[in-house]
C-alpha cells in the first residue's frame, strides 16, 4: 500500500498541537493553589495589554480623547 | 504568594459560625477548578445568607464578621488572607440548586472546599450568555469533564434547553 506523505508544514502543524494539549492537561493537572496563582497572573497581564494597547491617546493640547 | 486555603477557610468558619446558610465557588474560580487557570480578578464565594434579615442590609453580617477579623474591603471585595473574594447572592433557583448540590473536595488536610458542578456551572454560564461564559463553555468541553446526561436534564429543568440547542456550535469550535 501506498504511504500518504504528510508535509511538513501538517507535521509542524501536529507537533504543536500535541504539545499545546500536554501543556493544557499539565496546566489541569496542577494544585488548586498555583492555578489560582496563574489566573491572578494572567488577569494582570490582560489588563496590562488593556493599559497599553487599547486605551485611547489623548491629545495633550486639548485634553480631550480624538 | 497567599494561600487559597486559608481564604476557603475562612469562608468555611463563616458558615460554622452561622453567618452565612452555605456557600459554593462558582464563575471563573469554579472553572479554574475543574479544568486549566483563565484569568480572574476575585474568587467568586455564592451564598445562602440567613434567612429573615434585613433584606436591604443583607450582607452586612458578612461585612461585620470580616471587619472584626481585620480584613479590608477595596470596592467590591473583600481581601480574606491575601485574595480578593466577592461575596455574590443567589437570586434564582438554578443558583440556588448549584449552592445545595455542590461538589465537596479535600482541598488540604483540614480544608474542604464547596465548588459548583460543572454541570451547573454551564448551565449558569449559558444563562449569563456573556461571551467569556461561552468560552468558558467550550474550556468545559474541551477538558470532557461535563456529565452530559446531567447537564440536559438541569437545561430541561431550568428552561434552557433551547438555549443551548441555539448555541452549541458557538462552544464547539
Amino acid at each position: 500500500m501506498k504511504k500518504e506523505k504528510i508535509s511538513v508544514t501538517e507535521q509542524l502543524s501536529e507537533y504543536i498541537k500535541s504539545q499545546k494539549e500536554t501543556f493544557r492537561q499539565h496546566q489541569r493537572d496542577l494544585p488548586f493553589g498555583e492555578k489560582m496563582e496563574i489566573a491572578f497572573s494572567l488577569a494582570e497581564r490582560d489588563k496590562t495589554i488593556q493599559h497599553a494597547v487599547l486605551l485611547p491617546k489623548t491629545n495633550k493640547k486639548k485634553g480631550k480623547y480624538f | 504568594m497567599a494561600d487559597i486555603a486559608k481564604t476557603i477557610s475562612v469562608v468555611n468558619q463563616m458558615t460554622a459560625d452561622g453567618i452565612i446558610e452555605n456557600y459554593a465557588l462558582g464563575g471563573a474560580t469554579a472553572v479554574i477548578f475543574y479544568t486549566e487557570p483563565i484569568a480572574t480578578e476575585d474568587v467568586d464565594v455564592f451564598v445562602h445568607l440567613k434567612p429573615g434579615g434585613n433584606p436591604l442590609m443583607e450582607f452586612q453580617p458578612i461585612f461585620d464578621y470580616l471587619k472584626d477579623k481585620g480584613y479590608e474591603m477595596k470596592g467590591e471585595h473583600f481581601y480574606v488572607e491575601g485574595f480578593p473574594v466577592q461575596f455574590l447572592p443567589t437570586g434564582t433557583e438554578l443558583l440556588n440548586e448549584a449552592i445545595d448540590e455542590a461538589n465537596e473536595f479535600q482541598l488540604t488536610n483540614e480544608v474542604v472546599v464547596r465548588v459548583m458542578t460543572p454541570e451547573h456551572l454551564v448551565a449558569i454560564m449559558l444563562n449569563t450568555g456573556r461571551l467569556k461564559d461561552f468560552l468558558r463553555i467550550g474550556v468545559f468541553i474541551q477538558h470532557e469533564v461535563v456529565n452530559s446526561e446531567l447537564l440536559q436534564s438541569i437545561l430541561t429543568e431550568h428552561n434552557l434547553a433551547q438555549k443551548w440547542k441555539d448555541n452549541i456550535s458557538k462552544f464547539q469550535s
